[in-house]
């Protein structure tokens, strides 16, 4: 019987070795749908206690990293038992680094969280110009459109990201959050955005609260 | 000789001095300064284009000849080594131009967990067999393909530098600039050529976690080849410089750098130091939790500063090492000049006396809208003017 | 400190490339610039193109 405190706390542990041993006797065990579920929760609350100890300072990016490839690995083990009709999706991202940037480090971990957490998440890439998002948020009308970038350019990036919404109406169906170095609150009513993160899993909870 | 040639010659002399007795523990007549500008900002604030104009070393010189008059930095500025030409003929994926014609450094691993072992054996083999052909694409094909691209690519480095370094020194007579030449060779920490070349930040994240051990021995076995990397040809003298950019420690726990980074960078340290020459590393991004580290180093290591509390770190490391950097480019971005003079009259007075100090900013000038013209001309003015001993 | 030389396949000193080209060990003053020129050229190169 999977014990989903200490699972979650295993997690946030960064204990693969445990959370991977847990996870394979709990698939063993032929659980219900509704049970995998609970075990996936119990994951998502584990990458909280990641981001928390990401905002104390006890954590850094490098654990961020292996945080997210455990995340990963942890619902490729539960696969097999959370059932063809899929965790329900809570919500749809757009995601990409905006253009002039290569940087996708934070984009990529952000992603991961966030499809752990049950977001669909389009993934644009890097070096997204303006009307690759516009078209995007055309076609797939997302809850959300999350912008990452490294280099202080990004800033101007994401403003011209944003206005091209606007321009092509856009702007007011979607919540948008800003993630990366150089984003401050500053950065973030500069260019027009509704949150901003330095930190994937506080910017996976926020579009948590954003689709409830 | 005529009178602004002379002035010029007497000018770069006494900037030369004021580095050379720094770097010999003395204490110099004006504070150094070792502001650099990048050669796509150089490019642009000389109005020309990104996209076209690295393909050319003649539209660069011109560049770095108007970047050199517009801004009195002691170093001559305005060149970059990653140039587009290199990286499209050898179909690079590691350096790449990006949408607006800077060149960028995409995140890309050189090797997998796997080929620990075999990197343990041979780094050097492991580059050319492995690391080369994943990263350019052109390398990666069979002979003749790829022994006309490596060739093809040199000489287009030849054929640059043949221009650019005698129009470097032109450039340093002409402005008066430091002619003497302070900084040497380039080289990593082992854990960071590992991180960087070998299996990326992603990957050496994953890699303490889940193969400790291979890590170890990977920097231990890294170590004679970053030392290869570092060590000058020229004659040991504590004015030459090794310069070690520091990426790693900052993303990591304090017990993961204690244990993995920190214990072959020293030795690294140690060794070029007891060599006779002189280190200059690059701490970026935030080194306050590491400064009791910083001060077992040998002393006289020249330490650039991104972030930080620039009281405690001059007294915690002041006495031993030349500090340098911590104003903020943001200042020169979208500061007032007020403003940027009054920040560099605070950093100066905080960070000079006793000497030890060269002026720096917290990150180099990579493009021209990281730095207005009359702010950076301003801070540089405000130097010359201020930091006199 | 011997324990720090660079060792590699991929790595040759004057002597190791003399004996590698058949050229006779009388030469190795000579030799300096045009056989071990190259192969210090080449693994600056290397450096230049893996960082």
């Amino acid at each position: 019987m999977i014990v989903l405190n200490e699972l979650t706390q295993a997690i946030g542990d960064l204990d693969e070795e445990k959370v991977m041993e847990m996870l394979a006797e709990f698939v063993y065990s032929k659980p219900t749908e509704n049970e995998a579920q609970e075990v996936v929760n119990a994951c998502q609350q584990g990458m909280g206690i990641v981001g928390d100890l990401f905002e104390k300072g006890e954590y850094f990016v490098g654990d961020l990293i292996f945080a997210g490839q455990l995340l990963t690995e942890a619902i490729n083990t539960l696969k097999p038992v959370i059932g063809g009709k899929s965790a329900s999706k809570v919500g749809t991202i757009v995601l990409g680094t905006v253009h002039g940037d290569l940087h996708d480090i934070g984009k990529n971990i952000f992603r991961s969280m966030a499809e752990a957490a049950g977001f669909v998440v389009h993934d644009l890439g890097t070096d997204q110009p303006v009307s690759n998002f516009v078209e995007k948020v055309k076609e797939v009308n997302p809850d959300i459109v999350g912008m990452s970038g490294v280099l202080t350019l990004a800033i101007e990036s994401m403003k011209d990201t944003i206005d091209g919404l606007k321009k092509a109406g856009l702007r007011d169906g979607v919540r948008i959050i800003i993630g990366g170095n150089p984003v401050t609150k500053e950065a973030c009513e500069y260019v027009g955005a509704d949150a901003f993160t330095s930190n994937a899993a506080a910017g996976v909870k926020i579009c948590q609260g954003w689709v409830r | 000789m005529d009178h602004a040639n002379k002035v010029m010659i007497e000018q770069s002399q006494q900037r030369n001095q004021n580095f050379i007795d720094i770097y010999e523990g003395r204490m110099p007549k004006k504070i150094p300064i070792a502001i650099n500008i990048d050669g796509a900002a150089a490019l642009e604030y000389a109005g020309k284009n990104l996209i076209l104009d690295q393909y050319s070393a003649d539209e660069m010189i011109e560049a770095m000849d108007y970047t050199n008059g517009l801004f009195d930095t002691d170093l001559v500025v305005g060149f970059s080594s990653r140039l587009p030409s290199y990286y499209k003929i050898l179909g690079a994926r590691n350096y790449v131009m990006g949408g607006d014609g800077f060149m960028q450094h995409p995140n890309i691993n050189g090797i997998e967990p796997e080929d620990y072992d075999e990197l343990i054996n041979d780094p050097v083999k492991v580059c050319w067999e492995k690391v080369i052909p994943k990263f350019y694409s052109e390398l990666a094909k069979p002979a003749p393909y790829n022994m006309i691209a490596l060739l093809k690519m040199y000489v287009s480095m030849k054929n640059v530098m043949a221009k650019i370094g005698p129009a470097a020194a032109h450039i340093a007579a002409k402005y008066g600039k430091v002619t003497q030449k302070f900084y040497s060779k380039r080289t990593r920490a082992p854990f960071d050529l590992l991180a960087d070349t070998f299996r990326s930040f992603t990957g050496i994240s994953i890699d303490i976690r889940k193969y400790p051990q291979k890590v170890l021995e990977a920097c231990e076995a890294l170590l004679p080849l970053v030392l290869k990397m570092g060590i000058p040809a020229e004659k040991p003298s504590k004015t030459i410089r090794v310069g070690i950019a520091l990426h790693m420690p900052t993303f990591m726990r304090e017990k993961d750098f204690a244990k993995f980074w920190w214990p072959t960078y020293k030795r690294m340290v140690e060794y070029i130091t007891e060599a006779g020459f002189g280190v200059y590393m690059f701490c970026e991004d935030d080194w306050m939790r590491y400064l009791d580290y910083l001060k077992e180093l040998p002393a006289g290591c020249e330490m650039q500063f991104e972030y930080g509390e620039p009281k405690i770190i001059k007294q915690k490391l002041g006495d031993k090492h030349i500090i340098e950097g911590l104003f903020p480019i943001s200042l020169l971005r979208t500061g007032s000049i007020q403003e940027v003079e009054r920040k560099t009259k605070e950093l100066i007075d905080i960070l000079a006396p006793g000497g030890n100090y060269i002026f720096n900013l917290d990150k180099g000038i990579l493009r021209a809208s990281d730095a207005k013209v009359e702010n950076l001309q301003t801070l540089l003015k405000c130097i010359r003017e201020y930091g006199v001993y | 400190m011997s324990e720090i030389e660079l060792k590699s396949e991929y790595y040759k000193t004057l002597e190791e490339n003399l004996e590698k080209y058949c050229i006779p060990i009388e030469a190795i003053a000579k030799a300096k610039e045009s056989i071990q020129g190259p192969e210090e050229a080449l693994f600056e190169l290397l450096v230049f193109l893996i960082t």
